[in-house]
């Protein structure tokens, strides 16, 4: 057991004299304020010792010394904040200086919309897959029900890939994620519903809307009597959760080898709310990315009964959402890195 | 694909306004990009008429010409062409007007004389080259004769110039996408316009009247290659003027994008525009016997198109010949040798069909496309041959004044069959979660050109157990390439009946979203790129393809994998590693004036291996500039080695790396000092990454001159081995014994040799170690180093003794001298 000396509160207030002695500004009384009334002043830690003295007498003692000694200490104190007041309003410090600050780094625009969108899928019930960026014409193309005559397969359209002894070019550089979609397909059964993130390749000069490496997201659900309108459902959550409640999304026929019917998606321009302005060119919508009825083609070509099962598959593009939400017009800044750029994003 | 929305007119009677119908048509698949107003360029421009025309005097050339312009009252202008004449109907610029090429037509005074208004010529109204004289119009104007409605166009003087003739128009820029060739003409967009709105589709007229002459006593046409060529059709015209087609032609042409010619080159093309089926005309005299051969080129026959460019044929072009040379790269572009010219009198028109694939393949190999080849690959209509040669036949007949020759050469080896579809109901129902009768969807099949026939069916057992009470079998037109298989028809239903009727489902039966092993892996990576965040780091995003520089400017041992077919050489392979992208990244952003470099990547890398593609993911960081940002306050110093370590050591506590080491030896040939990053120990050790600073050598080719930290680490060896789970040590509950020692020790001796020693001989009681010095210089010898030490002690069980810490600390003495010769210093 430790012993306690009684005359602890005598040497304290001889000790508080003695510092008062030194004080010469308002910065001093307040570190004399923090040293004997603080939190883990020395009156704090003089008030633990109560629960180590047994002798009631001498708790009572103790207890009398600690109440006069924070009185004395406490009117000392208050004199001198009275004192040192005036010198604390004109206190040199100028807090209008820049504070210090460290370096902060940031993630990359493209990752924060990117993780927003897989974020809003995860929360409707879609797993993330990913696949191979070098992929094969069969994961490409063919798999894909892309017919043989389709452009997008021309040397004029897409990377190909240099590998010896591979003289019918069957390697290239996927130009959408949807392999993944057949990669999934091929392994699991349905239910699937998936979300594939990733980079994609297409041969365009770089310019203010085209670049030749760039991002996709694409989902898919294939299940036993999925529909059309189960399609619109998830597309429609998707855009509202991302651009607002108020966002009106537009389905429009089109061509697509992978899906049938095949649908263009358009959101309601979010600049102008559909009146048209000069980013929807004066239409109200902006085109957002293809969607469709996943083609009984594909679904055979996997192994699964299109007679059974139906499926839908929709992508977009992330430069777009997010050249859109951040009102960035030249999609190559994304890739160029300027850290007066990437700054902004912090 | 520019439609004209007048011209549409001809062929369908809607009551839709240009925008209406642009938004009609966007909703059944044909997307308008723009509406462009066709007229509007001639703002002031209105019809006037030559009332008197005098010599202005004093000029040899000039008039003054009083013309009734509708304004109420004579305009007198000053007008100098030669074939101004009283009486004329004529293109009037009012004062004001602005004409197209920004020309401001205004008051002015010539001779004394005042001039209020102009008179102008076709290329003053850009609406074609002749420049000499006033453009003279007719009265009443002509109407197309392909202009059903042709008399009723409004026509007064004062009247906008461009209501003349009906050349107020708008035309539609429309998407047409690659599966629906059969939208590529004015007929096709109104098929469907008609389809979607109900009124009858109307084929412009066609009276030929043929005189005695049979075109098969002058033409034969033999098809040597029936697959590449089902059927070729031929027709003959003659007597032909050829000269300039008339304005209305001319400006329909031009407004669908197409340049005027000649009134027989001009036709086919407006035929092929009008109808969406290509025609070719040749000059008959050119045409050897009159005897037209499709067949295959010969191995490296040599071709000239007219667009005078020589071609190397090969056994995969088609050709239409005679019987001594080619004539036409069949379905692209005529000869040189036999095209229509000046002073061709008879013309033989070509109608045919050919097959897409091999048109498709001639086009790309031959680098050459053309308005026909572009139709041609997509699918043309094989039915549609006879109407389109004899509609060319009788608007040249209309323009040129030729005669058509009595019949047609109609080779068709290959007739068309239509297919059979079965379209199931139920099943349209099921896949669009729609409740269409099924006598709906027969009319929108119907409205499209299909034949139908519902079947009461005994019910066909689909997967889904749908019942089907009907079965409606389809036969598809011959213009409808794209129509194979059911689904295509259930898209047909979807597009006529409307994607925005089908519902909007709001729920959904979800299954159980898995957490797969991907999905940990981008949590961790999520951590990877906090950790860095936090570190001040900002994420960079590379481009994967680089140029072929990159691996002898930042040799890394890694076999790149390259592009065949590259958009440049500064593209033209894939990166092995993330370095050399972030280097680029750091020169850019100091050379626009960032004094400090904090750029990390976490990026896929690709490599040549086994004679295969092979990627995985790395993490890569550079780091140029101070080590803190400097400011008013301070200054800050340069990043240095020992920041760039401490800067490693974080992140593998930030994310979880147990038991990392380091080795200083086999660092790549990049780095000029660092080390490895390593993981475990003995074999089981795993080499994850490298950090240090780069070789001078290396950051200069990428512009950097100024000294540059590097990390990189290796995304697949991370994702197995970070994200360790802490685990809880109990918290001290007695205090803890500090003591300082201050050891001299061999200059060549390294830091962790002395810590080693301190830890295995301090004993169970020695908690921490923690260098808080390095000292060189006074009081220490020349080739020694001083290392001072806070070490802690604390047993978990009891407050330790002082007898109890001098033991350990004399032991530690003790060792350290004997194994490393280590002295103490005095203090
Ligand atoms: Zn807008």
């Amino acid at each position: 057991m430790k012993t306690i000396d009684m005359r602890y509160f005598a040497f304290l207030t001889d000790r508080l004299k003695g510092d008062v002695k030194d004080v010469s500004s308002a910065g001093d009384v307040e570190q004399l304020r923090v040293k004997y009334l603080g939190r883990k002043g020395l009156l704090s830690k003089a008030s633990q010792n109560f629960k180590l003295i047994e002798e009631p007498d001498d708790r009572r003692f103790y207890g009398r010394g600690f109440s006069e000694f924070k009185k004395f200490a406490t009117s000392v104190i208050e004199e001198l904040q009275a004192k040192y007041q005036d010198e604390k309003r004109i206190d040199k410090v100028d807090l209008t200086l820049p504070g210090r600050r460290d370096f902060s780094g940031g993630l990359h625009p493209l990752t924060q919309v990117l993780e927003e969108i897989i974020d809003i899928f995860r929360g409707m019930g879609f797993t993330v897959e990913t696949g191979p960026e070098a992929e094969t014409v069969y994961y490409n193309f063919d798999a894909l029900n892309t017919p043989h005559w389709h452009p997008a397969r021309d040397l004029t359209d897409t990377f190909y890939l240099d590998i010896p002894g591979d003289d019918k070019l069957n390697w290239l550089l996927r130009t959408e994620t949807s392999p993944v979609q057949i990669r999934v397909m091929e392994r699991k059964r349905p239910p699937i519903r998936i979300i594939a993130p990733g980079r994609t390749y297409r041969k365009d000069k770089p310019d203010a809307t085209h670049s030749p490496v760039f991002m996709q997201v694409e989902g898919l659900y294939v299940d036993k009597g999925v529909t059309f309108a189960d399609l619109k459902g998830t597309v429609v959550a998707f855009y509202r959760a991302l651009f607002g409640p108020e966002t009106d999304s537009r389905f429009r026929p089109h061509f697509f080898p992978f899906t049938e019917p095949s649908a263009e998606v358009d959101v309601s321009c979010l600049f102008c709310r559909g009146e048209g302005c000069r980013v929807c060119k004066g239409s109200g919508w902006l085109e957002m990315g293809g969607s469709g009825m996943v083609d009984p083609n594909v679904l055979e070509g996997v192994g699964i009964d299109p007679e059974v099962y139906s499926g839908w598959a929709f992508g977009l593009g992330i430069e777009r959402i997010a050249m859109l939400k951040y009102g960035i017009e030249d999609i190559r800044l994304f890739y160029e890195n300027d850290i007066r750029f990437l700054e902004q994003f912090d | 694909m520019k439609i004209s929305y007048n011209w549409l007119r001809e062929f369908v009677d809607f009551l839709q306004s240009p925008e209406e119908l642009a938004e009609l048509l966007t909703r059944i698949g044909l997307n308008v990009d723009a509406i462009e107003e066709v007229g509007a360029q001639w703002r002031g421009v209105v019809v006037g008429k030559v009332l008197a025309c005098e010599s202005l005097p004093g000029s040899a050339y000039l008039k003054l010409c009083q013309v009734d312009a509708g304004t109420g009252e004579k305009l007198p202008i000053i007008c100098g062409a030669p074939n101004i004449a009283p009486g004329q109907i004529v293109p009037v610029a009012l004062v004001g007007a602005e004409l197209p090429g920004g020309f401001k037509v205004g008051e002015r005074t010539l001779r004394g004389v005042l001039s209020r208004g102009m008179i102008c010529s076709e290329k003053e109204l850009g609406i074609g080259e002749d420049a000499e004289g006033i453009l003279a119009l007719e009265d009443p104007p002509p109407t197309p004769p392909c202009n059903s409605r042709g008399g009723e166009i409004p026509f007064k003087i004062g009247a906008p110039l461009e209501e003349y003739v009906g050349l107020k128009d708008w035309v539609f820029d429309i998407e047409v996408t690659i599966n629906r060739g059969d939208c590529l003409s004015h007929l096709g967009v109104a098929r469907e316009v008609s389809a979607a709105t109900g009124p009858e589709l109307k084929l412009p007229p066609v009276d030929l009247e043929e005189i005695d002459e049979q075109t098969a006593d002058k033409v034969t046409v033999e098809i040597l290659a029936p697959d590449r060529c089902p059927r070729y059709s031929a027709r003959m015209v003659k007597g032909v003027t050829i000269g300039p087609s008339p304005l209305w032609m001319r400006e329909r042409l031009r407004s669908v994008g197409i340049r005027p010619i000649a009134n027989v080159v001009d036709v086919t093309n407006y035929a092929l525009m009008e109808l969406g089926h290509p025609l070719h005309a040749f000059d008959y005299d050119l045409v050897s016997e009159g005897k037209i051969i499709v067949r295959t080129a010969g191995e490296g026959e040599r071709f000239i198109t007219l667009d005078e460019e020589e071609h190397t044929l090969t056994s995969t072009d088609l050709l239409i010949a005679d019987p001594e040379k080619p004539v036409a790269l069949a379905g692209v572009m005529g000869g040189l040798n036999s095209g229509i010219k000046a002073d061709t009198s008879e013309v033989l028109l070509e109608c045919a069909y050919f097959n897409p694939v091999g048109i498709r393949l001639t086009s790309r190999d031959r680098a050459i496309g053309s308005e026909s080849s572009y139709r041609f690959e997509r699918g043309v209509d094989p039915e549609m041959t006879i109407f389109a040669v004899n509609r060319s036949a009788y608007l040249i007949r209309q323009l040129t004044g030729g005669e058509v020759l009595k019949g047609i050469v109609d080779n068709y080896p290959q007739p068309w069959r239509p297919r059979k579809i079965n379209l199931r109901p139920g099943r349209v129902n099921a896949l669009l979660a729609t409740d269409i009768e099924p006598a709906e969807m027969t009319g929108y099949l119907q409205a499209l050109g299909c034949g139908v026939d519902i079947k009461p069916s005994p019910p066909p057992e689909t997967g889904v157990g749908i019942r089907e009470k009907a079965t409606i079998k389809v036969t598809t037109p011959s213009w409808r390439h794209d129509l194979e298989r059911e689904i295509d028809l259930v898209e047909e239903v979807a597009r006529l009946h409307g994607y925005d009727r089908i519902g909007v489902a709001d729920t959904s039966a979800v299954p159980l979203s898995v957490d797969t092993e991907r999905e940990q892996s981008r949590r961790l990576v999520q951590r990877f790129k906090g950790a860095l965040v936090e570190l001040g780091l900002h994420e960079a995003i590379n481009f994967s393809l680089v140029p072929g520089t990159d691996s002898e400017r930042f040799p890394d041992g890694r076999q790149p994998v390259i592009l065949k077919n590259p958009l440049s050489e500064d593209m033209s392979r894939l990166r092995t590693s993330l370095g050399p992208s972030l280097l680029r990244a750091a020169e850019r952003s100091l050379r626009a004036g960032c004094a400090d470099i904090r750029l990390f990547e976490w990026g896929k890398c690709f490599r040549m291996e086994e004679g295969q593609a092979a990627e995985g993911y790395k993490l890569a960081g550079v780091i140029a500039g101070t080590v803190r940002p400097s400011s008013w306050i301070e200054k800050a110093r340069p990043f240095n080695i020992h920041d760039m370590k401490g800067m490693i050591e974080q992140l593998s506590s930030k994310i979880s790396l147990d038991k990392v080491n380091y080795i200083y030896y086999d660092i790549p040939e990049y780095l000029k000092i660092g080390g490895c990053i390593a993981i475990g120990e003995g074999d089981g050790q795993r080499i994850i990454g490298r950090f240090g600073q780069m070789q001078p050598a290396v950051s200069d080719q990428f512009g950097l001159d100024l000294p540059v930290w590097y990390f990189e680490m290796d995304g697949g060896r991370l994702l197995g081995l970070a994200g360790a789970v802490p685990h809880y040590r109990p918290l001290p509950r007695y205090p803890a014994a500090l003591r300082d020692l201050s050891f001299i020790i061999d200059e060549d001796l390294s830091a962790d040799r002395l810590e080693e020693v301190i830890r295995k001989f301090g004993g169970e009681l020695l908690e921490g170690v923690e260098l808080f010095d390095l000292f060189r210089g006074k009081g220490i010898p020349p080739d020694k180093k001083s290392l001072a030490y806070h070490l802690t002690f604390r047993s978990a069980e009891r407050t330790l003794s002082d007898s109890e810490i001098d033991q350990s600390v004399g032991a530690v003495i003790e060792a350290a001298s004997r194994h490393l010769g280590a002295a103490l210093r005095s203090q």
